[in-house]
């Protein structure tokens, strides 16, 4: 067996590479610029997770050689016909297991790739990662050394300039007052951690606190939804349409887009396999899947229908229940709503063109109002059932980063960091933990945000500390 | 003037003995070097030159660091305090902090009597105007008296006396502090030397007559009982505790300082050095918070057989008759008389990036700079410094690599980091929030985190040291039975949880789950299990904290050994700061003047960006290429 052979599983390969045991992803070709982009990833994972992505088999490939393949993403869904190539450690650039995969020269391609290795257990790089895991394993002559001095040094006033952008209306300015409101509290624990003889300086109570933390936590998590939201403008949404045989499904389908795309008859079990469609909904590209109607058929091809009907529910972004409002709801239909009740959904009542049998009132599921009326055949309702989509997948009232959704990967991951350190914060304040434990969490908070916004040194804090309070003896 | 060679050279001459200067000098002798300390008044040594107090909140911490190291003002202020108190207790087990108050005159008479009982410790009274060094090395020094001192290191632990100049409202003369000489020509030699000297500023207050105070109108303030001693080698304090007194300042006395601010040296632009923002005098705080209605002021006692008082919150450096007009406008000085004015002072200081970590100069080999000379405040933060310089000077002496203490490893080791990374702007004090891994730098593990490295360098007395290992073998065993042992059915602790108001306890599990509970503690577990007795208080609250907190501890300390390797990534002596390929100019001046000395200090300078650390890397790569071939 060929040694340096990519392997499914990291356990096996004692490489010698001394990172810190994560694996790290990143571009290293600049955003935009030329024809290929390539993606480095490096670490111990970085093979299995290469693998995944790229479906290629392991046993097949030669090290150092490239194999085309197909990169996909945590949905199974396609991102780009690519190359793949895999240096086994320690011969590789970093000393580390680093698979390198070339995909077409688009910034979103690379990105959603990049997505997709973090599902997979990697992390983002940081600026220079590379070369510094490089030079730890001792990787670097003295030409590689100048070479790379080169690219960082171009690389380096592209990432000023990138970082100036995102100051001036993007991510560092959304993100800043936030970032802010996390320091001024950290700044009021320090206070009165370390000004306590000071009578001046105010005391939090802890109600007061955990107010203060659940806040900041409901901010912090806008700017996450704001990334799902981001995400969906570029990669898109997928819709779901589900219930049983025989409620419009399918017609439903063909009057959104406007086309005969799914056969319509009235036997019930019809769509026997999902059929998909894309619209442009409110900027965001959408895939709209009809289903196989849920029950439990009896013939084997219907029963694999249904199996991949709900495959897609499980993974869509959202799912259209459709009820039938000309008879009365059924026990089917109950069952069929029990599979969506626990996913984003909303409940169509479909046919309203026919007498009505009974309002779906009863579907109501958790922060749904209501049922949509619409009849497939006429066409009334369905501008409302779209509003009603749009507004689920694009809410606007919450639009803290309209202008500049997080969109990067190292963005979301900061401030799902800072998220988690807030959670922290909450349940200390919950268990009753003294102020520096909470200070602590606070600022792991207040540190993880830095990243998008610059260093938060303890001097920060102090100056804040200073300027606010009449401080000393 | 011609040169007289004192006939002896000795191994380490410490200059200066405030408590940088005290320890330093202490630290080399019981190291076995043949010590030399020179100071300008013999009977000022240990003075405490501003408030009669030894700890404070993060102070506590470093006091507690010196004495696990083997220092000495721990034990100096355990013999002398007249009132202890613990700060913070609520805040959390980490930024809790010890503070008191001391007899001013027996702390000194006790530090004085310390150095002179200490073998191979020579103590002189005499001026020190220059540092002798040829060749890049310090050699030295040389005195007012004509008579040069020889030294294999030296250690300047000159304080506040550099050029100092007292400031009374617009009345200024030079000084050392009130009282004392200043050092008028030793900075000029230290520029002679290349040294970048700044100005800094600092002040203190009145000290008035007990006599004259009506103690009726104030509150008194009594320390905690029993006192609790600072030093791990002592069980307890002895010394009659006595109380301080608490009084407010009002709107007339606001007016009476607002009538003095043209006559006041720093609203009038006469002092130049800049002020710490944290200690500042009353006149800054009436202006800067103008809406504040009063301000507490403590009288804080200056000794057992002194009537003086220092009143803690006015600082001060107004003219004579406007102190005197705002006192008495405070409760209880209606008729007080000041025994001393009080003052600011403008001293010279060296700035502190012109030193490695282990306080000796860049520039001047065998020279240690300590104190307030580096920019810093507070006696703690000067014995902090002391401790370091005088072991290191020690080591130099006999050819052993430098102790540098890390920031997960000491309060120490922020303070020096700081330092040396960042300089001094204003005066350096020490706040617990410059730590990042505070929940690791407590006061009750200072010795279980530095005890080993007072011993190995020669420090720790055998006798503390068998205590420190005796504390830690007792915690570990301890951490492994409450890891082990398990609550079963109908144990008299499931029954005591009860009745203590927790929830049952499911029989099986172990102590250690039962001790992360937040009404369970530690004192309870072992009182109701007689294999436990055998561990002291001491090992049970710490592993009480280790188990509670395990979560936070482990996420610091992860934290820590990720860093780590940063620190492990040294630049050689030599590195070329000046010419590594794509640094901008800002960033490369910033590493020309600290010159750090590894990857992670570099890391840690102000404005140096993950770019530049990479390129950093690669120059360092570089570097190492070259020498390979070369060599
Ligand atoms: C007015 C004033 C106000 C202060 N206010 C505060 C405050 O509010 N908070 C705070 O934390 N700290 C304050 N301090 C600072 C505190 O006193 C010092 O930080 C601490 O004493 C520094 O210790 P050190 O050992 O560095 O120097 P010092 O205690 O100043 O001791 C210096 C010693 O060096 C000797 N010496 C100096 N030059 C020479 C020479 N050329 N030759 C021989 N011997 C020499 C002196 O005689 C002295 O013994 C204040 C100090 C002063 C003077
Ligand atoms: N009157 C009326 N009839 C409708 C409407 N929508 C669907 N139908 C009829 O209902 C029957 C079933 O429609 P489909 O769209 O095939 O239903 P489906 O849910 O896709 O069914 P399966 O694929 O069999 O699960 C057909 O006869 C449609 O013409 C509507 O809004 N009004
Ligand atoms: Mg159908």
């Amino acid at each position: 067996m060929d040694e340096g052979r990519p392997r499914a599983r990291a356990e096996e390969r004692g490489g010698p590479g001394k990172g810190d045991g994560t694996t790290i992803v990143a571009p290293i070709t600049p955003a935009g610029a030329g024809a290929v982009s390539l993606l480095r990833l490096s670490g111990p994972e970085a093979f299995p997770i290469a693998l995944r992505m790229t479906g290629v088999d392991s046993s097949r490939v030669s090290p150092r050689t490239l194999s085309r393949c197909t990169v996909r993403g945590g949905k199974g869904e396609e991102i780009d016909s690519a190359l793949v190539v895999f240096f086994p450690a320690p011969s590789s650039f970093t000393g580390e297991d680093v698979a390198e995969i070339h995909l077409h020269g688009n910034p979103v391609l690379v990105e959603r790739a990049a997505a997709a290795a973090c599902d997979l257990g990697a992390s983002p790089a940081a600026p220079g990662e590379f070369s510094r895991r490089a030079f730890q394993n001792g990787k670097m002559d003295l030409t590689q050394a100048e070479a790379l001095a080169d690219l960082i040094a171009a690389r380096t006033t592209g990432a000023a300039r990138a970082a100036l952008r995102q100051l001036k209306g993007g991510i560092g300015e959304a993100i800043s007052p936030l970032r802010g409101q996390v320091v001024s509290l950290l700044t009021l624990l320090e206070a009165s951690i370390d000004f306590s003889e000071d009578e001046d300086v105010p005391l939090l109570s802890s109600e007061q606190t955990l107010e203060r933390v659940s806040e900041l936590r409901a901010q912090v998590g806008r700017c996450l939804a704001s990334y799902a939201r981001g995400h969906r403008y570029r990669d898109g949404a997928t819709v779901a349409i589900a219930g049983v045989a025989n409620v419009g499904k399918s017609r439903i389908l063909n009057r959104i887009l406007g086309e005969e795309r799914a056969i319509v008859t009235e036997v019930p079990g019809t769509t026997r396999d999902y059929l998909s469609g894309e619209v442009s909904l409110a900027g965001i590209p959408l895939r709209l899947v009809d289903t196989a109607g849920l029950r439990d058929a009896l013939d084997p091809v219907e029963r694999e229908g249904v199996r991949r009907s709900r495959e897609i529910i499980a993974s869509a972004d959202l799912t259209l229940f459709v009820l039938d409002g000309s008879r009365p709801a059924h026990g089917g239909d109950l069952e069929a709503y029990r599979e969506v009740a626990d996913r984003p959904h909303l409940v169509l009542l479909n046919k309203r063109d026919l007498p009505a049998a009974e309002e779906g009132g009863r579907f109501r599921g958790p922060g749904r109002n209501g049922t949509i009326p619409l009849s497939a055949a006429t066409g009334e309702g369905v501008g409302g059932l779209l509003r009603a989509i749009a507004r689920d997948l694009a809410p606007e009232e919450d639009a803290i980063m309209a202008e500049a959704p997080l969109t990067r990967l190292r963005h979301v991951e900061a401030v799902r960091k800072a998220d988690v350190a807030l959670e922290r914060a909450q349940e200390a304040v919950g268990n009753a933990l003294s102020l520096e434990f909470i200070a602590s969490d606070v600022r792991d908070a207040a540190q993880a945000l830095a990243e998008l916004t610059g260093e938060i040194a303890p001097e920060e804090v102090l100056d804040a500390i200073f300027s606010a309070f009449c401080i000393g003896k | 003037m011609s040169v007289v060679e004192y006939p002896k050279e000795y191994d380490v001459v410490v200059v200066g003995g405030g408590h940088a200067g005290c320890e330093a000098a202490l630290a080399a002798a019981r190291m076995g070097c043949s010590t030399l300390l020179l100071t300008i008044n013999a009977d000022a040594i240990g003075l405490m030159s501003c408030n009669p107090a030894i700890g404070g909140l993060a102070k506590g911490h470093l006091v507690r660091e010196v004495d696990a190291l083997g220092g000495e003002m721990a034990k100096t202020i355990d013999a002398t305090g007249i009132q202890f108190r613990q700060l913070n207790t609520s805040k959390g087990p980490a930024v809790r902090s010890s503070r008191a108050q001391a007899d001013k005159q027996l702390y000194r008479l006790r530090m004085k009597q310390v150095l002179e009982s200490t073998y191979g410790l020579d103590v002189k009274q005499v001026m020190v105007d220059a540092v002798f060094a040829e060749g890049g090395r310090a050699k030295g020094v040389d005195t007012n008296l004509g008579i040069r001192y020889r030294g294999k290191t030296v250690v300047l632990c000159t304080g506040t006396f550099l050029k100092g100049l007292v400031h009374i409202g617009l009345v200024n003369f030079p000084a050392g502090r009130a009282g004392d000489f200043p050092a008028m020509k030793l900075s000029d030699s230290l520029r002679e030397l290349g040294f970048s000297v700044g100005r800094l500023k600092t002040g203190t207050t009145p000290r008035l007559d007990g006599k004259t105070i009506d103690f009726s109108r104030t509150t008194p303030q009594w320390g905690d009982d029993p006192p609790l001693p600072f030093s791990f080698g002592n069980k307890e304090i002895r010394r009659p505790q006595v109380p301080c007194y608490v009084t407010y300042t009002n709107e007339r006395t606001h007016e009476a300082i607002r009538s003095g601010l043209s006559r006041s040296p720093l609203y009038s632009g006469v002092i130049q050095g800049i002020g710490p923002r944290y200690c500042p005098s009353i006149e800054d705080k009436v202006v800067r918070f103008a809406d504040k209605e009063r301000h507490h002021v403590f009288l804080e006692p200056e000794g057992l057989e002194t009537a003086e008082y220092y009143p803690n919150g006015v600082s001060t450096s107004l003219p004579y008759d406007i102190q005197l007009k705002m006192l008495r406008t405070i409760p209880g000085l209606e008729e007080v008389e000041i025994v001393r004015p009080g003052y600011a002072i403008e001293y010279d200081f060296v700035d502190p990036v012109q030193l490695s970590p282990s306080l000796e100069t860049k520039a001047i080999r065998n020279l240690f700079h300590a104190g307030q000379i580096n920019g810093t405040s507070g006696y703690e933060e000067a014995a902090a410094q002391g401790m370091v310089a005088g072991i290191n000077a020690a080591r130099r002496v006999s050819g052993e690599d430098p102790v540098v203490f890390t920031r997960s490893e000491a309060y120490i080791g922020v303070l020096i980091d700081d330092l040396v990374t960042k300089g001094a702007t204003e005066p350096y004090r020490m706040f617990t929030s410059r730590a990042e891994y505070r929940l690791l730098l407590r006061e009750d593990n200072a010795d279980l985190r530095l005890s080993e490295r007072g011993y190995r360098v020669g420090l720790l007395p055998e006798a503390r040291y068998e205590q420190f290992r005796a504390k830690q073998e007792g915690l570990s065993s301890l951490l492994a039975v409450l890891e082990t042992s398990r609550v079963s059915a109908g144990h008299p602790l499931a029954r005591a949880v009860l009745a203590a108001g927790g929830a049952p306890v499911r029989p099986g599990i172990s102590y250690a789950e039962l001790l992360r509970r937040p009404e369970v503690t530690g004192a309870l577990i072992v009182s109701h299990d007689p294999d436990l007795a055998r561990f002291s208080p001491e090992v049970v609250s710490q592993a009480e904290l280790i188990v509670k907190f395990d979560g936070y501890l482990r996420r610091q300390e992860d934290e820590a050994k990720k860093l780590k390797k940063y620190e492990d990534l040294k630049f050689p002596s030599d590195f070329p700061f000046e010419s590594v390929y794509g640094l901008s100019t800002e960033v490369r001046d910033k590493l020309v003047r600290v010159r750090p000395l590894s990857i992670g200090q570099a890391q840690r300078i102000p404005g140096v960006t993950p770019a530049a650390v990479a390129l950093l890397l690669v120059a360092l790569t570089k570097g190492r290429a070259v020498t390979q071939t070369g060599g």
